[in-house]
């Protein structure tokens, strides 16, 4: 079941999106290649397509 | 409510309440005359022999008609509910119905029970199930394999250390803690000014790790942030290491279970860990104040994290700091202090009053630079045993102050800048007056630690305070 959190910041611009660098997130993720966050990490670093 | 007569008699009831147990006959009598009456059972279908019992373990139909205590009893017609009563009652009960001489070898009149749906925990969840939460800030989805926690790592929730994910549920239960509603805007939260609502508030104390019991508090503590005197934005920017230091003060301390006592200033009480902390989430996640960003603090400190304590107020000849600072004795109230974190003083040889004055002094003297002088504030955390050798020489808050002022003044040929061979120092202008250290309404002394050991504390204050008429501590009451 996913799991729904409430934003607590103001949700102004700078707070709406997640603060990690793609290459952090591919850093830590790079064994789950099925997740998007990879997908959106590798997009940005080397044009690949989800 | 489905329907398939057009007159329907419904009870909502659970196997452990002992009125529901104790009006079965009743409701078989009903049934029997000719009635439709149904059963919601919220624990246990098997208790009420030969009647319709619907399961409702799940609480929903027991959610949606608002019961709060079993057996509730309800007459619907086409549909509709026209009449209601709670536990039992033959009067009302037979108007209910409509049906006389209903029960007649019970006694007339007995109170029901607790409704499950308003058990402990149990509300919320339904709420986020079946009802509308109300909640209005976005929701973030967390997908199936991910871990909350990380999410809010990810997302720069946190202060660094794990935070507790903020769910619906959690959300809803921190603000039963309040009276105040959701949508209300507490203030503007520095240094982006963004507006903050008591919603947020609760999302950020879920976070923390507070009881909503401590929300009056957190409330509290940023309505006192937020007074412009208390110059939170210059404390949250400034390169300094100051942060907010939080006293609360009153029978709300007690009702929570705050520590005064032992390692008051330290770690392992909820109450005085996370009320902190979630000023500090506030902050950082409504104000926008991330460290790097425009938190610019060179240094920094523990205690920004959270540093939030109660003051002993077991002496009713102390003048706890609330009082000193104008409430009323026995009122609960909070002091927002800008200042760094602690300064140990350790004295164990000084058992006079005036010696310990001049003991105490010597150690204030420090504040922020031993020749800088009405240039910042200060909180002085005095323990039992060094409160003890003021108390034994009868001396009170004022005396203790007063004598600590006096023992603090100091020519400014000493003081000024480049004398004794060091650059810093006052201005040479005051090179001829005795200079005081601290303003008169700069020191701050509350009391608190554990009874054993000649060892105090001296939290110095945010250099801001230099601007006497622009940056001071803030005291605030605390409401319900």
């Amino acid at each position: 079941m996913t799991l729904l959190l409430r934003d607590p910041t103001a949700e102004i611009a700078s707070t709406l999106r997640p603060r990690r660098s793609p290459l952090e997130t591919l850093g830590e993720n790079a064994s789950l290649c099925s997740i998007s966050a990879k997908c959106e990490a590798m997009n940005s670093l080397i044009g690949w397509k989800t | 409510m489905s329907e398939n007569a057009p007159d329907r008699l419904v009870i909502f009831a659970k196997k452990e309440c002992p009125t529901c147990n104790l009006v079965q006959p009743v409701i078989q009598e009903l049934a029997k005359s000719g009635r439709s009456v149904v059963v919601f059972a919220q624990d246990d279908t098997s208790f009420m022999h030969g009647l319709a019992v619907e399961d409702d373990t799940s609480l929903k139909q027991s959610f949606l008609h608002n019961i709060e205590a079993v057996p509730t009893f309800i007459r619907f017609v086409n549909g509709l509910e026209i009449d209601r009563t709670v536990g039992w009652s033959r009067a009302e009960w037979e108007r209910v119905s409509g049906v006389t001489g209903l029960g007649q070898s019970l006694p007339a009149f007995q109170p029901g029970c607790g409704s499950k749906t308003r058990e402990p925990g149990v509300f919320e969840h339904l709420v986020v199930r079946y009802g509308d939460t109300g909640l209005a800030s976005r929701c973030i989805e967390v997908g199936d394999w991910a871990d909350p926690v990380e999410t809010a790592y990810e997302r720069g929730w946190s202060d660094g250390l794990p935070v507790v994910p903020p769910t619906d549920e959690r959300i809803l239960r921190m603000l039963g803690g309040t009276s105040r509603k959701p949508e209300d805007v507490v203030g503007r939260v520095p240094p982006n000014l963004a507006p903050c609502t008591v919603e947020k508030v609760a999302i950020n104390a879920v976070m923390a790790g507070c009881k909503p019991e401590y929300m009056p508090i957190v409330l509290a503590a940023l309505e006192a942030a937020l007074k412009p005197i208390a110059t939170l934005h210059g404390l949250l920017c400034t390169t300094c290491s100051g942060g907010p230091i939080l006293i609360v003060n009153g029978p709300i301390t007690r009702a929570i279970g705050m520590n005064s006592g032992i390692n008051a200033l330290g770690q392992g009480n909820r109450a005085n860990a996370t009320i902190g902390r979630a000023l500090n989430l506030i902050v950082r996640n409504v104000g926008g104040a991330r460290p790097g960003e425009l938190s610019r603090s060179t240094l920094g400190g523990p205690h920004k994290y959270t540093f939030c304590f109660a003051e002993d107020e077991s002496d009713p000849e102390w003048e706890p700091l609330a009082v000193a600072r104008g409430f009323p004795r026995g009122s609960n109230a909070i002091t927002f202090f800008q200042g760094d974190g602690i300064q140990a003083f350790v004295d164990q040889r000084s058992r006079k009053a005036p010696e310990l004055t001049r003991s105490l002094a010597m150690a204030l003297l420090a504040v922020c630079h031993p020749k800088l002088c009405e240039f910042t504030n200060a909180l002085l955390v005095l323990s039992p045993e060094h409160y003890g050798i003021f108390q034994g020489a009868g001396w009170d808050r004022q005396r203790i102050e007063s004598e600590l002022h006096m023992a603090m003044v100091r020519p400014g040929k000493d003081l000024v800048q480049g004398a004794q061979g060091v650059g810093e120092g006052i201005d040479p202008r005051r090179a001829n007056e005795m200079v005081n250290k601290f303003w008169p309404e700069g020191l701050l002394i509350v009391r608190a630690g554990g009874k054993a050991g000649l060892f105090s504390a001296i939290c110095g204050g945010w250099t801001g305070g230099r601007f006497r008429d622009q940056s001071q501590p803030v005291t605030m009451e605390i409401k319900s």
